[in-house]
C-alpha cells in the first residue's frame, strides 16, 4: 500500500511538471484581433532589436483577461485604447485623464503612449457616392434624410453607438436596420445601403476605397492606441520604457490601416505587419522569422501533447479513488457524481474566466501557454467520465462475485487493488478513453486564453478567416483524437483477452 | 442412497457455531424468525427449504456478511460480534453457487489470493495447491487456466480448493451444486461426502434438494418462511413429517426421480 501511494505520488508530481518553464523576462500579451496582435508583435520585435528576451502570448482574450493578467502579472505589456481603459477597464467612474493615470499606479501599471492613432467607432461610406453626395462630416448625414445605413448589431444597441448618435446629430429620419459586419461591407459595395459603422482602422477601409465622415461636433470618444506596462518590469528593463516610448506618436491611422489590410487582405503575417511599421516609423529593420509549417506543427504538438498530459494523468489518479469512493458510499457518491456532472456542464469560456482569478491567487500563471488555468480546466471537465467509468464498473460486478469476495476476509484496500478495480478494469478503460477523446479536443479552447496547442492556428483563422489556418489546427486535433481512440482500442481487446470474459 | 444416519457417529465433537434466538429483519419483512441451533465439529449439516425460506441468510449471518436483528450468535463460543470480522471469515471455508471464482484471475491464482495476502512462502502456497489438487482429483494443466475455459464441475472444484486453501474448521456450502448438470452433479456429491467425512470439518450445505441433503449429510433443518419446521434426519422427515407442509416438501421431491 506503501509503495502505491509512493507510486501515485510521484505520477502525480511528473504530470503536474509544466514542459516549459517561464523564462523569458518580458511576456507581452494581445488581444483577439489583427491590430491587437501586430502592435504586440511590434513591442516584441523592438525587444529582440534590443536584445531583450521576449515572450508573446497572442490572442490571449477580451480585455477583462488582458488586464487582469497584467495586474497579477502573468503578462508585462500589452497594447490598448483610450477609450477602453475609461469606458471599459474603469466603467466610465473616471473623469479625467489624471484620475486614470492615478488609478493606473495604484495598480503598479504605467501608460505608454499614445502611439498616435485613433481607432474609434466611424461612419464609412464609398468615396464615390460620397464625393457625389458631397458629404464629408456626420452632420452632413442629416440634410440626406433618404440615405440608408447598415450598422453591426453591437453598435445599434450600445449607448454610445447608434442611440447616442441619432439624438446627438439629429440623425431620426435615417432608415437603419442591424446586419452582420461582413454582410454591411457586401452591401456597401453593391450599393444597398450607403452608410455603414466601421473601426476607424478597419483594413477594408484602404481595400474598398471607404472614407470616413469627420465626427465634427466630436460624438465619439477617442479609442487612441496606448501600451499598459507593469512598471516594476519597466524599472528592471530601463531600456523597455524607452523603447515603448519610441513607438509614441509614429503609428498614424493610414499607416494603421496599410499594416491591417496587409495581414487581412494580402496574406501576410503579423510579424511582417508589424515589420513594416518599425521600418517606417522608426527606421529599424528587424529580422523576422518564418516558421515553416513543419516547425509550427511541431511545436503546436509538443503544447497540445503536454495540456493532455498535465490534466488528463491527475484526472486518472483522481477521477477513479474519486470513482471508488462514490461507490463505496453511496451518499456521497450522488454528491461528487453530481458535481462532476454539473462542472460538465459550465461553458469552456465561463469556466476559463471563473479560474483565472483562483489561479492567480494561488501563485500560478492563470494566462499563457499551458497556463495552469487551462489545465485545471481540462483537468474537472475530464473528470466526469473516469469517476463514472469505475463507479458503473465496480457497480455492475455480479453479485455473486461481490459475495464471494467479501467472504474471503481480505481487508478492503486489498480487495480493491487486486479484484474491484481488475473487475471493473474495462468500464473504467472506457470512462479513461472517453476522457482522452474528449480532452485531446477540448484543449483546442485553451487557445482561447493562449495556453498554445492546436486552438491556437484555429483561432486565428476563424479571426482571420482563413479556413487553411483552421485546418492547421483542426486535422491534428483530430488524428490526434483518432489515434488515442485506437490505442485504446488495441488496449481494451488485449485487456479483455487477458483478463477472460465477463461473468 | 447411503445417507449416513447420525446414531453413527456418534463421537460427539465440540460445539463450532451456536446461534440461539436469531432473527433477521429486512424493513419490515422478516427472513429469520428465532432461530436456534448448534453445529459440531466434523458433523455435516443440510439447511433445506424452498427459496426465501432463509438458509442462505444464516450462512450470511454465520460469516458477518449480515448482522442480526435479534438473538445471538457464537464461534467456538465466542461471540461473532466481538471478533475480528476479517479473521472469522478467513476461518470459514464458503463457496456459493456457480463458484465465484474472479473471471480475470487464473485457477491458481484464485485458489491462492488470500494466502498471498497473509503472505506464505510461494514454495508453501504451490505444496498446498499440489495437495488440494490431489484431493479434488484436479489434473495439474486445469490449475493455469482462466474460469471461462473450465467447465461448471471443474469451477466447482476450484471454488472448493479455494475455500479450503487455509484449511479452515467450517465449511458453508450455498447451493454448491445448483449449477451443475445432473451427471457433474451426481459425481461431485459422491465424491464429495467421504471427503468431508474425513476433513472432519464441520460442513453446512444449503439446499433445496433432498436428495443432495440425503447423500451429503448426517442432520437436516427444514425451514420455511424464516422458521424451522423440522429438524433430525432425512429418514424422519419421511416417517413422521411435522407439518403439513414438510409432508408435501418430501413428496414434490419423490414425484420427480432424481429430487427436483
Amino acid at each position: 500500500m506503501f509503495r502505491l501511494t509512493l507510486f501515485y505520488v510521484v505520477l502525480l508530481g511528473l504530470a503536474l511538471v509544466p514542459l516549459h518553464p517561464k523564462s523569458a523576462s518580458v511576456t507581452i500579451g494581445s488581444k483577439l484581433f489583427t491590430e491587437s496582435v501586430i502592435l504586440g508583435e511590434c513591442v516584441r520585435l523592438l525587444c529582440d532589436d534590443a536584445g531583450i528576451d521576449t515572450t508573446h502570448y497572442r490572442e490571449l482574450g477580451g480585455t477583462r483577461i488582458l488586464f487582469d493578467a497584467l495586474v497579477s502579472g502573468d503578462i508585462s505589456v500589452y497594447p490598448e485604447y483610450s477609450g477602453t481603459i475609461r469606458e471599459e477597464i474603469f466603467r466610465g467612474e473616471l473623469e479625467t485623464d489624471e484620475l486614470i493615470h492615478a488609478a493606473l499606479t495604484e495598480r503598479g501599471i504605467g501608460l505608454a503612449g499614445p502611439l498616435g492613432f485613433n481607432n474609434t467607432y466611424a461612419m464609412a461610406m464609398l468615396r464615390t457616392r460620397a464625393a457625389e453626395l458631397g458629404v464629408t462630416t456626420i452632420s452632413d448625414l442629416a440634410r440626406h434624410p433618404d440615405l440608408k445605413c447598415g450598422f453591426s448589431n453591437e453598435f445599434m444597441e450600445r449607448q454610445d453607438g447608434w442611440p447616442g448618435m441619432r439624438e446627438y446629430y439629429d440623425l431620426g429620419q435615417l432608415s437603419t436596420k442591424g446586419l452582420n459586419h461582413d454582410l454591411a461591407y457586401r452591401q456597401l459595395q453593391l450599393g444597398q445601403i450607403d452608410v455603414i459603422d466601421a473601426y476607424a482602422t478597419d483594413a477594408k477601409i484602404a481595400a474598398l476605397d471607404l472614407v470616413l465622415l469627420e465626427d465634427d461636433r466630436n460624438y465619439f470618444p477617442r479609442y487612441d492606441a496606448v501600451v499598459l506596462y507593469r512598471v516594476d518590469l519597466a524599472d528592471q528593463h530601463p531600456d523597455l520604457l524607452r523603447l515603448l516610448q519610441s513607438l509614441e506618436g509614429g503609428i498614424d491611422n493610414a499607416e494603421m490601416v496599410r499594416a491591417n489590410a496587409l495581414v487581412e487582405m494580402d496574406g501576410k503575417n503579423e510579424s511582417e505587419a508589424a515589420a513594416m511599421i518599425l521600418d517606417e516609423t522608426l527606421g529599424i529593420q528587424p529580422e523576422v522569422h518564418q516558421e515553416s509549417l513543419s516547425d509550427r506543427l511541431f511545436v503546436r504538438s509538443l503544447e497540445h501533447i503536454d495540456l493532455i498530459r498535465r490534466s488528463l494523468i491527475p484526472a486518472i489518479l483522481i477521477g477513479i479513488p474519486l470513482g471508488v469512493l462514490a461507490t463505496l458510499f453511496p451518499s456521497c457518491g450522488r454528491m461528487i457524481l453530481g458535481a462532476a456532472g454539473i462542472i460538465q456542464t459550465i461553458p469552456a469560456l465561463a469556466m476559463l474566466v471563473l479560474l483565472m482569478p483562483l489561479m492567480s491567487a494561488f501563485g500560478q500563471a492563470s494566462v499563457g501557454t499551458g497556463s495552469a488555468t487551462a489545465v485545471t480546466a481540462l483537468f474537472l471537465y475530464a473528470l466526469l467520465p473516469i469517476v463514472q467509468g469505475t463507479h458503473t464498473g465496480l457497480k455492475s460486478i455480479p453479485l455473486p462475485l461481490q459475495h464471494s469476495m467479501e467472504s474471503l476476509g481480505l481487508p478492503l484496500n486489498y480487495r480493491l487493488l487486486h479484484i474491484d478495480l481488475p473487475l471493473a478494469g474495462a468500464s473504467i478503460l472506457a470512462g479513461v478513453k472517453t476522457s482522452t477523446v474528449l480532452t485531446v479536443g477540448f484543449a483546442t479552447l485553451g487557445a482561447l486564453i493562449g495556453a498554445g496547442g492546436y486552438g491556437q492556428p484555429i483561432m486565428t483563422g476563424i479571426r482571420l478567416n482563413s479556413t487553411a489556418l483552421i485546418l492547421e489546427g483542426a486535422i491534428p486535433a483530430a488524428i490526434m483524437a483518432v489515434v488515442s481512440q485506437l490505442c485504446f482500442d488495441l488496449v481494451e481487446r488485449s485487456y479483455s483477452t487477458t483478463s477472460g470474459r465477463r461473468t | 442412497m447411503n445417507s449416513t444416519p447420525p446414531t453413527d457417529s456418534l463421537e460427539q465433537g465440540s460445539v463450532k457455531f451456536e446461534l440461539s434466538h436469531v432473527s433477521k429483519f429486512f424493513g419490515a419483512t422478516c427472513v429469520l424468525n428465532d432461530f436456534t441451533a448448534s453445529f459440531q465439529e466434523s458433523r455435516i449439516y443440510a439447511l433445506l427449504g424452498l427459496s426465501g425460506s432463509g438458509k442462505s441468510t444464516i450462512l450470511r449471518l454465520m460469516m458477518r456478511l449480515l448482522e442480526p436483528s435479534g438473538g445471538q450468535l457464537l464461534f467456538r463460543g465466542q461471540s461473532l460480534q466481538s471478533m475480528d470480522v476479517l479473521q472469522l471469515r478467513r476461518a470459514i471455508g464458503y463457496v456459493l453457487q456457480g463458484g465465484g471464482l474472479f473471471p480475470h484471475l487464473s485457477a491458481r491464482d484464485n485458489i491462492a489470493i488470500v494466502a498471498r495476502y497473509l503472505k506464505w512462502p510461494p514454495a508453501k502456497i504451490r505444496d498446498r495447491i499440489d495437495e488440494l489438487a490431489e484431493l479434488m482429483s484436479i489434473p495439474h494443466e486445469l490449475l493455469d487456466r482462466f474460469p471461462h475455459a473450465l467447465s461448471g464441475g471443474q469451477a466447482q472444484r476450484m471454488s472448493l480448493m479455494r475455500a479450503l486453501m487455509l484449511d479452515p474448521d467450517v465449511l458453508l456450502l450455498d447451493e454448491p451444486f445448483g449449477a451443475l448438470d445432473p451427471i457433474t452433479r451426481h459425481d461431485l456429491q459422491q465424491e464429495l461426502r467421504p471427503l468431508f467425512t474425513r476433513l472432519g470439518k464441520l460442513v453446512i450445505v444449503v439446499t433445496h434438494d433432498l436428495n443432495e441433503a440425503s447423500i451429503l449429510s448426517d442432520e437436516a433443518i427444514l425451514l420455511h418462511q424464516g422458521t424451522v419446521v423440522q429438524r433430525g434426519t432425512l429418514e424422519a422427515f419421511r416417517t413422521s413429517p411435522a407439518t403439513e407442509f414438510v409432508e408435501r416438501f418430501v413428496e414434490a421431491q419423490q414425484a420427480i426421480p432424481g429430487g427436483r
